[in-house]
Formats: C-alpha cells, sequence, structure tokens
C-alpha cells in the first residue's frame, strides 16, 4: 500500500501583474509503506510545495494527493493527522518557551503526557537542554527539536522538509541514525532534502525532482545505476603506457587524475590484469566505478533531455 | 476540541507580553492607590474655607441683584431666599476617598484596558504568523476553522479575566486610601450589584477588542498592521463619519460601547437604545470580523 500518493499535482503562485510561476508541474508520485524515502532536488525544484500540498496548508492548482489515503484538500488530513508527524522548513517554535513547554503545548491537545515529551526528547538528544529557551538554541538543537515534536506522536509517518538543515557533522550523523532507525521500526519516513550524501546515506528508496517535475524515482541502488554504462578505474604507476597497452587489446580508456578508467565492466577485470601484466605493467589498484548520487543527480537535472 | 482551548490557553499565559501587562497594571494601579491615598481628604479645612469665602461672595453678588442670568422674582419673596436656590449650597465639599466612585473609577479605565485586549488578542495571533508557529499548529490540527475558533475563544476569555483582574487590582489598591483617608459609604448591596454589572460590562468590552484584534491580526497575518488598522479606525475613520456622514454616527464602535458600558452616548439615536439592543449591534460587528477572518483563513495559503 502507497502512503503517499500524488497524482498530476500541480500548484501555480499568482502574481501580481506578472505570470503566474510554476512551482510543481504535474508531479506524479508513489511513496511505499515502510522505509526511508528520499525526496531529492535542487533549490526552487517544489519539494516544499509539495510538502505543504500534503499537509493542506496550500491548495493545489491542478491533481490531487494522498496521505494514509486521506485526501487533504478535501479536509481528511485531520483522519489521519495522528498517525503523522512532520517538519515543514525550519521547525516553528515559541523562542520565548523552553524546549519541553514547546513540546507540552503542542501534546496538549493530543493527551501525549510528560513521559511522552521526555521520551521525544531523549530520542533526539536533547534531554540535557530541554529546560532552556529555545531562543538560545542554535540551528541544529532547533532542527533537533523539531524532529521531537515530529516524534511525540509516535507516528506512522514522517514527513521531514531538510532535516539537517543546520546541524553539524555529528548532528548530521547523529540524525541519520535516528531516521535509518525509524524507517527499520516499519515506519515510513519521507525526507525531502537537497543534500545528497544524506539522502543516499539514509534512504532506501529516492526520488528527484526538478522544475516542479518527477525525473526519476525507485531504489537508491537502481536509480545509481540507471543509464551509467558499467567501468573500472585502473591504478597504475604508468597511466600513459597502461592506457597504450589496453587500446592495443581493444578496450577504451581514459585517464582521469592519474587513474585508468576503462569502459568495462567488472566481470573483464581479469583480462585488463592480464594485459597490463603481460606488458610488464603492474597494477596498484582495481576497482569498478559506481556514480554516486550527486553524479546522478546532477546529470539528470542538468540534462536537457532528461530534465523538464 | 477542549485540550486544543487549553492548549492554547496555556500559550497565552505563558507569554511574557501578558505577564509584563500584569505586573506593569499592578504597578501602577499600586502607584495610583498610594497617591489617592496621600490625597483623600487632605485640604478638607483649606477647601471647605475656600468654598464658604466662595459663597459668601457669589451671595453677596446676588443680593446686589446680579443674578449672573436671567430669574424671576415672585412678588413678596425675600430676596436672600431667592439668591439661596441661585447660588445654592457651596457647603457639603468632601475631599475624601469615596470607595463607592469604584464602578465610574473601572468605566474610566475601560478604554486603557479595551486597547491593551486588543494589543493581547493581535499579538497573539501576529505572534503565530511571524514566528511560523502556525504552520506547526496546522500541522498538528488541520481543520482551520476549530484551530481559529480555539484561538478567538482564548483570546476572549483571557481579555475578559485580564479586564476583570486589573480592575481588581485597583480595587485592592484604592482599600487602604477608603479604610484609612476615606469612607465606605454607599457600599451596599445595590452597589456590590452595580460594581458586578460594570465589571461584566468591562470584561466584555475586553472580550470584544481582543477578538477585534485577533481577527484583524488574522486578516493581515501582522501584529502590527492590525494595531495600525484599529488605530486608523478609531482615530481617522469614525472622526470623518461624525463629520461627513453624521447619519452613520449610530453605527460607530466606540459610541457603541459608550452607551453599553454607561449608557450616556452622546448620539439620541443611540442614547435611546436598549442594552439588549445595543449588545446585538457589538456583537453583530464582532461576529462579521470574525466571519471574514475565517473565510481567509481557511482558503488563503500558507506559506
Amino acid at each position: 500500500m502507497a502512503v503517499i500518493e500524488i497524482e498530476g499535482l500541480v500548484k501555480n503562485y499568482k502574481r501580481f501583474r506578472k505570470p503566474p510561476t510554476t512551482a510543481v508541474a504535474g508531479l506524479d508520485l508513489e511513496v511505499p509503506e515502510g522505509g526511508v524515502y528520499g525526496f531529492l532536488g535542487p533549490n526552487g525544484a517544489g519539494k516544499t510545495t509539495t510538502v505543504r500540498c500534503l499537509l493542506a496548508l496550500i491548495r493545489p492548482s491542478g491533481g490531487s494527493c494522498k496521505l494514509l489515503g486521506a485526501d487533504p484538500q478535501r479536509g481528511e488530513l485531520h483522519r489521519v493527522i495522528e498517525r503523522v508527524g512532520s517538519i515543514v522548513e525550519t521547525p516553528a517554535l515559541f523562542p520565548g518557551f523552553t524546549g519541553r513547554r514547546n513540546l507540552e503545548l503542542l501534546a496538549r491537545p493530543h493527551r501525549i503526557g510528560r513521559d511522552g515529551v521526555t521520551r521525544a526528547l531523549e530520542r533526539v538528544g536533547l534531554t540535557d537542554r530541554a529546560g532552556d529557551r529555545v531562543k538560545n538554541y542554535s540551528l541544529g538543537m532547533k532542527q533537533r527539536l523539531g524532529i521531537a515534536a515530529a516524534l511525540l506522536k509516535d507516528p506512522e509517518v514522517l514527513i521531514l522538509d531538510e532535516p539537517a538543515n543546520g546541524l553539524d557533522p555529528a548532528g548530521i550523523r547523529e540524525i541519520r541514525q535516528l531516521l535509518k532507525s525509524l524507517g527499520a521500526e516499519g515506519r515510513t519516513v519521507f525526507i525531502s532534502s537537497h543534500i545528497l550524501s544524506e539522502v543516499q546515506q539514509t534512504c532506501d528508496h529516492v526520488a528527484i525532482l526538478a522544475r516542479g517535475k518527477l525525473i526519476t524515482s525507485g531504489p537508491v541502488q537502481d536509480v545509481l545505476s540507471a543509464g551509467t554504462s558499467a567501468r573500472l578505474v585502473i591504478v597504475v604507476d604508468q597511466p600513459q603506457q597502461a592506457q597504450e597497452l589496453l587500446a592495443a587489446a581493444q578496450i577504451t580508456t581514459t585517464i582521469d587524475e592519474g587513474y585508468v578508467i576503462a569502459d568495462l565492466g567488472p566481470e573483464h577485470a581479469a583480462v585488463v590484469t592480464k594485459t597490463l601484466a603481460d606488458g610488464g605493467v603492474y597494477l596498484s589498484g582495481l576497482w569498478p566505478k559506481t556514480d554516486d548520487l550527486e553524479s546522478v543527480f546532477l546529470r539528470l537535472t542538468q540534462d536537457p533531455e532528461v530534465a523538464p | 476540541m477542549t485540550g486544543l482551548v487549553l492548549s492554547e490557553l496555556r500559550r497565552m499565559w505563558s507569554r511574557r507580553l501578558l505577564r509584563m501587562m500584569l505586573l506593569g497594571a499592578a504597578l501602577l494601579t499600586v502607584l495610583i492607590g498610594i497617591i489617592v491615598y496621600f490625597n483623600s481628604g487632605r485640604n478638607q479645612n483649606d477647601v471647605e474655607q475656600q468654598m464658604s469665602v466662595q459663597h459668601q461672595q457669589a451671595m453677596d453678588s446676588c443680593l446686589r441683584g446680579e443674578f449672573g442670568g436671567p430669574t424671576t422674582r415672585l412678588e413678596g419673596e425675600e430676596l436672600e431666599l431667592v439668591c439661596n436656590d441661585i447660588v445654592g449650597n457651596f457647603g457639603n465639599v468632601d475631599t475624601r476617598f469615596h470607595y463607592r466612585q469604584m464602578p465610574e473609577i473601572w468605566l474610566g479605565m475601560s478604554p486603557l484596558l479595551a486597547i491593551l485586549a486588543l494589543a493581547v488578542g493581535a499579538s497573539f495571533v501576529g505572534a503565530d504568523w511571524q514566528k511560523g508557529t502556525m504552520t506547526t499548529a496546522l500541522t498538528w490540527e488541520p481543520r482551520r476553522i476549530r484551530l481559529l475558533g480555539a484561538k478567538f475563544f482564548t483570546v476572549a476569555a483571557s481579555a475578559f479575566v485580564l479586564t476583570i483582574v486589573i480592575e481588581g487590582f485597583m480595587a485592592v489598591a484604592m482599600l487602604p486610601a477608603a479604610a484609612f483617608h476615606g469612607t465606605f459609604l454607599g457600599t451596599n448591596g445595590a452597589w456590590m450589584a452595580d460594581l458586578a454589572e460594570t465589571a461584566l460590562r468591562t470584561g466584555a468590552i475586553g472580550a470584544l477588542a481582543a477578538v477585534v484584534g485577533c481577527a484583524l491580526a488574522t486578516l493581515g497575518r501582522n501584529t502590527a498592521a492590525a494595531l495600525a488598522v484599529a488605530f486608523v479606525y478609531f482615530a481617522v475613520v469614525e472622526s470623518l463619519i461624525r463629520g461627513l456622514r453624521p447619519k452613520w454616527t449610530p453605527w460607530l464602535l466606540s459610541d457603541n460601547v459608550a452607551q453599553f458600558l454607561s449608557g450616556s452616548s452622546p448620539d439620541p439615536v443611540i442614547a435611546a437604545r436598549t442594552t439588549l439592543e445595543v449588545v446585538l449591534v457589538l456583537v453583530g460587528y464582532c461576529a462579521l470580523f470574525i466571519a471574514a477572518a475565517m473565510a481567509f483563513f481557511k482558503r488563503r495559503d500558507i506559506t
């Protein structure tokens, strides 16, 4: 069952004496139940607009979206909101209140007691600073408090818009582990982000958005391997000589930053080893070259044939 | 809904603005209480002597035939009796503080309290927009009318209580002046009823002002805009209407409020209205503001 279903979602913003801006242009997306789903896109791609549509904060100009089967535009969101925790952009909290007081104000109408608040604070590592006013928190601490707020309801679905914003490397790592563990518990964690390394290391599935349209989606490994040819990275002391030897064996290569890159799959590694050894060139290293999400993302979002 | 209202009430009463307001009001009323304490009954003899001299001067003038205006003297009527009627009694001057004046003091405070209530109502929702917490609130309660309804209820109830609490401060602050340098004369059961009615009426006006402030801040998504609109209405629009469209005066907010509080509107049409009619006018305005705020809040995107 899909937790999030988006069909042909369109959002145009009217502008005074100017043509409307299209933030989302016919987006189709299905987010399966369980695991961590990354929603990637450059700034202005329409990620936050999509999240706002899902949470009934803005009214789409066209198409539809459903969250846990409830259509936010038909006023059905309240039926499932108890099962959904969310942060939209920077978590908005009352700066004059303590972290704990902020959470208690959110928790009270939903009959979540002090224990629930304490658990949420523990989970994001904010117990020691729970009594401080939020205005004295760093951006990373505010972000963690926002995640604690999203966790208060012990939700089945977490929708987090840029959850690693403002976090230091240690904080990013903590949040990554937290999100992974939440996904492993069977929850669906939907993360919108432009930090590619975070998504690659955290998510099981990914969708890439550019200019309001979906470019690709699927399991992270499938997205990484799609459209890329297999290559081998060869490390030798004499790259020029190695290139000549491989060319003589009909193997196409390039030299990139001192490495020889051969247009061959890992299954042909033995051929490369033998060819070079026969020519008197010995390997220091050999491994298959895979694209990271950043390369895939840049290729997909900048390629005019792929990007909308 | 109860939980939502309780949460909003808790947030309202945790606000520093409200606490500072209460502290400021407490200090101000104590100061006024001290001033009244030291001035109550002060110079009673001097004032009585001064009044006696003025009375004698007025009588002398009258007896010389300077009546100070047209008057009719019946045939055979003694001039001294006529002058006694004209000049009146200067003798009963009491400079002591009379605790029975509390309802009038509260009525005098009510415009200031209404302005405070308007600011409380506007800033409660204005802060939500400014800090972005409206978005957070809607991710917990997506039914917008319900959420805004809870906010309206919160500001109305809080402003009602705040008004009465500040009036209570004043009543307490005046006790020493009345007890040691003044009098409780006339503070009987009827006075108590009058006092309670004044508290309820001023509290209701505070609640109305807070709701209007909250509605304006919802429409403008800003505290300052709400306060500016309210200022322009009371300082400019009402004056313009009084000058350019006097027939519309019976529908002005401030005149109806004055009639509701003290039954003393200068406008004869409003002065002829019963309390129920004035209440209906005020509730009607309030309903209009609430309806407009809710319609906008329901339709507009939260960006």
